[in-house]
């Protein structure tokens, strides 16, 4: 009887194992990976040879597996944090979350990192100072050759998006800098510390925008490399980037310094069938 | 030139295993004396690099044995190839299994 329930246990828990395995494992391989596991196992309680902790030692070999799994697949596959900003919807809804997140933190404290000091600068004029030193470093964003490629509702819209993008991401920076730097006492240090963080705010604010596609604003994917440094001159160098809705290619110079950093190649409707919908 | 495929120790034996007529995972580990932790993830890896492809048998000739499907692996060209530069470099490897007929 005792003997039974020993066996009833190690049963369970080697499942539990293959179980807890089966979350690391790519979603789309789950089904297939699970199938394989589950009947090795149905066969080796058949076999009843090495006794029940056998199954287990078994069972655990899962976890390596399902890890081995994650790694070699293409992290497109498998990385939900990367699409939770992908769409221009779900990278707002995200980041207002944790604005308010940092908000609902920033309140619980007696805080007063926000009221400068009379000799530190005001913070719009650090938020200004730091949206135009990140801006001057990659201006093609909002002018240059690409805007002209796009109809003037989609420019529009994506300023939009960037403004709205940009104020939470100051929001965030600035309520996460007030909670860390509340031991501090001097209100002058504190102050100038905010420049820093609205700068870092400001730069992924222009460098995700970079990253997006005109039209839907999603985030391009399938990167490409095109040519290599030593041919840059002759046949280019750059980074070739796909909008996963089919809307066109990026195309992204590699090449420090090169007048056209970044043109825009817009696809036709023969192209859509490639392409799937809704993704 | 042409660059031969250079194997790990385990990744060659689990090529010798499959090609001596051990198509499934248990019966590899038993052949090859692994466990489970060693032996699956090294197929996964091996079929990354299509030295080794897999399929599943049919349900219906599972059901009639009254046992779940399993799981086949085969060597593809490219692991043969790779299992006969693995057997230059590891002399004893060609030895160490003795081909068996069929799957269990």
């Amino acid at each position: 009887m005792r003997q039974r329930a020993v066996r009833i246990a190690f049963v369970w828990l080697s499942w539990l194992v293959l179980s807890l395995a089966s979350t690391i494992v790519p979603r789309g391989l789950r089904a297939e990976w699970l199938a394989e596991w589950r009947g090795e196992l149905a066969y080796l309680r058949a076999g009843n040879d090495g006794g029940s902790s056998r199954v287990l030692t078994f069972a655990w070999g899962s976890l390596p597996d399902a890890v081995t799994l994650w790694r070699i697949q293409p992290k497109e596959d498998c990385c939900d944090w990367d699409q939770a900003f992908r769409s221009p919807l779900r990278c707002l809804g995200w980041m207002s979350g944790l604005a308010w997140v940092a908000l609902v933190a920033w309140g619980a404290g007696n805080d007063h990192a926000f009221s400068a000091s009379h000799d530190a600068l005001p913070h719009w004029i650090m938020v200004c100072l730091g949206f135009l030193a990140a801006f001057v470093r990659n201006p093609a964003i909002i002018a240059g050759p690409l805007s002209t490629a796009v109809h003037i509702r989609h420019r529009v819209v994506a300023l939009v998006f960037l403004f709205c993008k940009t104020v939470l991401a100051i929001g965030i920076a600035g309520l996460l800098t007030a909670i860390v730097l509340r031991p501090l006492s001097s209100g002058t240090v504190q102050a100038h510390a905010f420049l820093l963080p609205y700068l870092f705010a400001c730069r992924w604010s222009i460098l995700d925008q970079a990253k997006r596609c005109p039209i839907c604003l999603c985030q391009v994917g399938n990167p490409v490399q095109i040519g290599s440094r030593p041919t840059a001159l002759v046949d280019g160098y750059e980074m070739e980037y796909m909008c996963r809705r089919g809307h066109g290619l990026l195309y992204e110079s590699l090449f420090e310094g090169a007048f056209c950093s970044r043109r825009w190649t817009p696809l036709d409707q023969s192209w859509k069938d490639l392409f799937i919908k809704g993704s | 030139m042409e660059l031969a495929p250079k194997l790990s120790h385990t990744a060659a034996m689990i090529l010798q295993a499959i090609d001596a007529g051990n198509r499934y995972g248990l019966s590899i580990m038993e052949m090859a004396g692994l466990p489970s932790g060693t032996v699956y993830p090294a197929l996964r890896r091996l079929e990354r690099d299509r030295l080794v492809v897999s399929h599943w048998e049919t349900a219906k000739a599972a059901e009639k044995e009254g046992r779940p499907a399993r799981k086949f692996y085969r060597l593809t060209t490219a692991g043969q190839e790779a299992l006969a530069a693995s057997r230059r470099r590891y002399p004893h490897l060609a030895g160490l299994f003795v081909r068996t007929e069929a799957t269990r």
